[in-house]
């Protein structure tokens, strides 16, 4: 006698404890921290809250920690958690000239007021493994702290002090600040104005945008980008209270910030000039930021009077596909069962071959 | 903001009422001339009665500009909105998401309201209109989409106008208006896809 | 089986969401019964379910369930599929609401794939989950391109995609999913149920309501609405045909489930809704109980 398969509810509990097995690993080895995680694998932490939109440290290491390391199931969790809050308060819009500055580049002007500071990066380690972090308490080198008082306190974005040419277009605010589009209240619309496109990038797959900046640098679009500049660093963040009437400081976040500039060689309604893409990011994520700029740039193709022929260019494309909580859960979502429409194409197909069959009977037979 | 003294209660329970209020009105909404009560203690702030508070508390927020016919924009109705639901007060009526007319005396003519776009009907405005009693009145006879066959809906204290401008926008659909008359705690709604009798 | 109302989760809200993101799904839903079959964009956020797993259809009856609800909650037409169950727990938990298993008694259905097969009932709220709330997005990708359809009632390129299929396979070779125009106005698409479970949406006396959480759409149809599958005079609506009986309780009228029994063509058919199944079963209804050899399978 057959018997439906049964017993969904044993089988979840069973596969939730086998998945807190395998995050905790062998009991013999120390547990990891939040600290840990928070202190050491500070990237990873700032990927999952500049795509999971929430903007704390512990939470994101939590998540880092929960999700063994995956980190798109890592942003998935910090979204998941900011569903719950409410919205208390909106913030000013934050000032990145007056950032405390821990690192500032720009490949387009050799020096420049405040000169370059290269702070923590990668770019120029020789990527050898150093076995000598195999061993845990190995004695690292100081850096050497230079003159603080060096940094100016503001320091204007390069791109807007350097060009007196009128060359670079000028990012020009509002006159009336509207509200901001906050695309976790209102969903997407086309075409999406470059707020809804900013908060969309930003919360976007950096594997995404990464293949999409490198498309148009390869050809799949018309980008000739420059990094105009490039800051990592803290910003005060500032809310009005509705009872104060003035903005009062509620703290510091760590933003990295990119500039670009590409060669614009004009159209019928606008003169040659260099035009700009804009990318920040929570924490420190340079590539994300550096790529999420060129998008920027890349999905201005239409308003700039071009024609959108590539992918990078397409905002529908670019926007619909960026966010990785929706594509992975529905790739992921295909191992659900789905038998009950698969039997209707078991139907239909059998229903499609008898057809076949007696159109063309001598084929029928053939098996391939 | 302090709330002033004379702000009244909202809900006892804001998560609960809120739920209850809301699947009254969409049983309403979704049978369209149906007399549903809200059952919902609030306290009222003349002249608005019990169940436009209850759906005004159950509904509106910062992200919904509201217009509030002459004789309700007192102090006391003023700040139970700025304070219990935030929502932005609309000089003009045809930008409010919701549109309140304590009578129908005081209403807007129904084509100069938000009425949607073909593209986007659902930024069409709804229409919270006080009348004098549901149940009795003037009979009009309702059909479409939730009516099984021919609702008829009794509305005391709406003016002969009312139906005939209803009637005009039904050429319109996807765009329209969404009505809710309110009676006491009592509710019936009659959104765009309904077709009045003329 | 009815499990009975226990204590919310502490330290969440009820139902999971904060308060104002349910008032702007609760007017979204309020939109949508008044636009019947119109899909109207809401600000769908994340759940602690993964998008595909249902989180529209979570987020719709997160929004619309109180404290006296009943629940049922049902994946392929199945109460105890893990997909289904999960969902119940995570209700169960956030609201501390009554589950059940029994379709008659339950006042909100969240449902992936099926409409039970037992009528529904005035009153009750049936909630579907759905991956792709656009009809037209297999002819069209292009959202900017299929709101303007929608706006001038353009559907002719859904019918000439019909007719293809007349043209080249004798038939309309859509076995789910199958799209349906609502009220004589919109092109709806209905999730993917099976098209033996169109004729249902037909003047329901329930209210039917769609969630699309990563398309962040919503929409709606409501109690005697007419819904209607598209179709040709000459090649009218069709639905899906079994040669057996359900071999657990043996009804001729429901969705089957082709079970392989071994791995040399044994198969057997039994009810994809197990409520319906096994409600027949205690009335005393019996089905062959046996597998059939594939040999004796036959076309639609």
């Amino acid at each position: 006698m057959y018997v439906a398969v049964k017993g969904g509810e044993t089988a979840i509990r069973n596969a939730h404890a086998l998945l807190a097995e395998e995050r905790r690993g062998d009991p013999a080895v120390p547990e990891l921290t939040l600290e840990q995680v928070k202190e050491q694998m500070a990237l990873a932490v700032d990927r999952v809250m500049t795509e999971g939109s929430l903007y704390d440290r512990d939470l994101a290491a939590l998540a880092v920690k929960q999700a063994c390391g995956d980190l798109i199931e890592a942003v998935f969790l910090l979204r998941a958690y900011r569903t719950t809050l409410p919205r208390l308060a909106v913030s000013e819009p934050v000032d990145t000239a007056t950032m405390d500055i821990r690192r500032r580049v720009s490949a387009t002007y050799k020096d420049l007021p405040g000169g370059q500071v290269l702070g923590p990066t990668f770019d120029y380690t020789h990527r050898l493994l150093d076995f000598s972090l195999a061993e845990t308490g190995h004695p690292q080198e100081k850096p050497a702290h230079g003159d603080a008082a060096a940094i100016p306190e503001r320091m204007p974005k390069v791109v807007d002090v350097l060009d007196h040419e009128g060359l670079i277009e000028r990012e020009i605010a509002p006159p009336e600040p509207a509200e901001a589009t906050d695309l976790t209240r209102v969903p997407l619309d086309f075409p999406a104005g470059r707020d809804a496109r900013l908060q969309n990038l930003a919360r976007g797959d950096e594997g995404f945008l990464l293949a999409l900046a490198y498309s148009s640098q390869r050809g799949f679009g018309s980008a000739h980008p420059f990094a105009g500049e490039i800051r990592m660093g803290e910003v005060a963040v500032e809310i009005v209270p509705e009872e104060l009437g003035f903005a009062i400081e509620i703290g510091d976040i760590t933003l990295t910030e990119c500039d670009m500039v590409s060669q614009f060689k004009g159209s019928a309604t606008e003169s040659p000039k260099f035009t700009r893409g804009y990318g920040l990011s929570f924490g420190h994520c340079e590539r994300k930021a550096m790529a999420m700029a060129l998008v920027d740039r890349t999905l201005r193709t239409r308003e700039l009077g071009g024609e959108a022929l590539y992918p990078a260019q397409d905002e529908e494309f670019v926007l619909s596909h960026s966010d990785n909580v929706e594509a992975s859960g529905f790739l992921q979502h295909l191992k659900l069962p789905h038998y009950v429409d698969f039997q209707g194409e078991l139907v239909t197909v059998r229903h499609l071959k008898a057809e076949a069959a007696r159109r063309r009977p001598e084929q029928a037979e053939i098996v391939p | 903001m302090r709330p002033a003294a004379t702000v009244l209660g909202g809900f006892r329970h804001p998560v609960h009422d809120s739920q209850r209020v809301f699947r009254g009105v969409l049983d309403a909404m979704a049978h369209p001339g149906r007399v549903v009560g809200l059952d919902a203690a609030v306290a009222t702030a003349a002249p608005l009665h019990r169940g436009t508070v209850a759906l005004l508390l159950a509904l509106a927020d910062f992200e919904t500009p509201l217009w509030l016919s002459p004789s309700a924009c007192n102090d006391a109705v003023l700040g139970a909105i700025r304070f219990h639901c935030g929502s932005p007060i609309a000089s003009d009526p045809s930008g409010a998401a919701f549109v309140v007319a304590a009578t129908a005396a005081e209403r807007p003519r129904l084509d100069t309201l938000g009425l949607g776009s073909d593209l986007y009907p659902e930024r069409a405005a709804t229409l919270i209109l006080q009348v004098d009693g549901l149940g009795v009145g003037r009979e009009i006879a309702l059909a479409g989409p939730g009516i099984d066959g021919t609702a008829r809906l009794a509305v005391d204290g709406l003016d002969e106008a009312f139906w005939a401008e209803r009637h005009a926008l039904e050429i319109l659909f996807p765009r329209g208006l969404d009505v809710i008359l309110v009676d006491g705690e009592a509710v019936a709604a009659v959104p765009r896809s309904t077709a009045v009798e003329a | 089986m009815t499990n009975a109302m226990r204590e919310p989760l502490a330290g969440y809200n009820f139902a999971y969401l904060d308060e104002q993101m349910k008032r702007s799904i609760r007017r979204a839903i309020l939109k949508a019964v008044a636009v019947p079959g119109y899909q109207v964009p809401f600000g769908s956020r994340e759940m602690p379910l993964p998008y595909g797993w249902g989180t529209g259809g979570i987020q719709v009856t997160a929004s619309i369930i109180g404290a006296e609800d009943v629940l049922k909650v049902i994946d392929q037409g199945a109460d105890d599929t893990t997909n289904a169950v999960s969902i119940r727990q995570f209700f169960a938990r956030t609201t501390g609401v009554a589950t059940t298993e029994r379709t008659a008694e339950a006042t909100i259905i969240q449902t992936r794939h099926r409409i039970p097969e037992r009528p529904l009932g005035p009153g009750q709220i049936i909630v579907y989950q759905v991956p792709i709330p656009e009809p037209l997005r297999w002819v069209e990708a292009r959202e900017t391109e299929t709101r303007k359809m929608h706006a001038l009632q353009e559907y002719g390129v859904m019918h000439v995609k019909l007719y293809e299929d007349i043209a080249r396979f004798g038939c309309i070779n859509t076995s789910y999913n199958y799209p349906v125009l609502v009220n004589g106005r919109y092109l709806m698409a209905p999730s993917p149920i099976p098209k033996f479970d169109n004729p249902k949406m037909d003047r329901n006396p329930a209210l039917q309501l769609f969630g699309a959480g990563r398309e962040k759409r919503i929409y709606a149809v409501p109690p005697f609405t007419s819904v209607k599958s598209l179709d040709f005079e000459d090649y009218p609506f069709d639905v899906q045909h079994w040669d057996h009986c359900c071999a657990l309780c043996g009804a001729a009228d429901s969705y089957l489930d082709e079970v392989v029994t071994d791995d040399r063509g044994g198969r057997m058919f039994v009810c994809s809704d197990t409520d319906y199944c096994g409600e027949r079963r205690t009335a005393g209804h019996v089905g062959a109980g046996t597998p059939v050899a594939l040999a004796a399978e036959a076309a639609e």
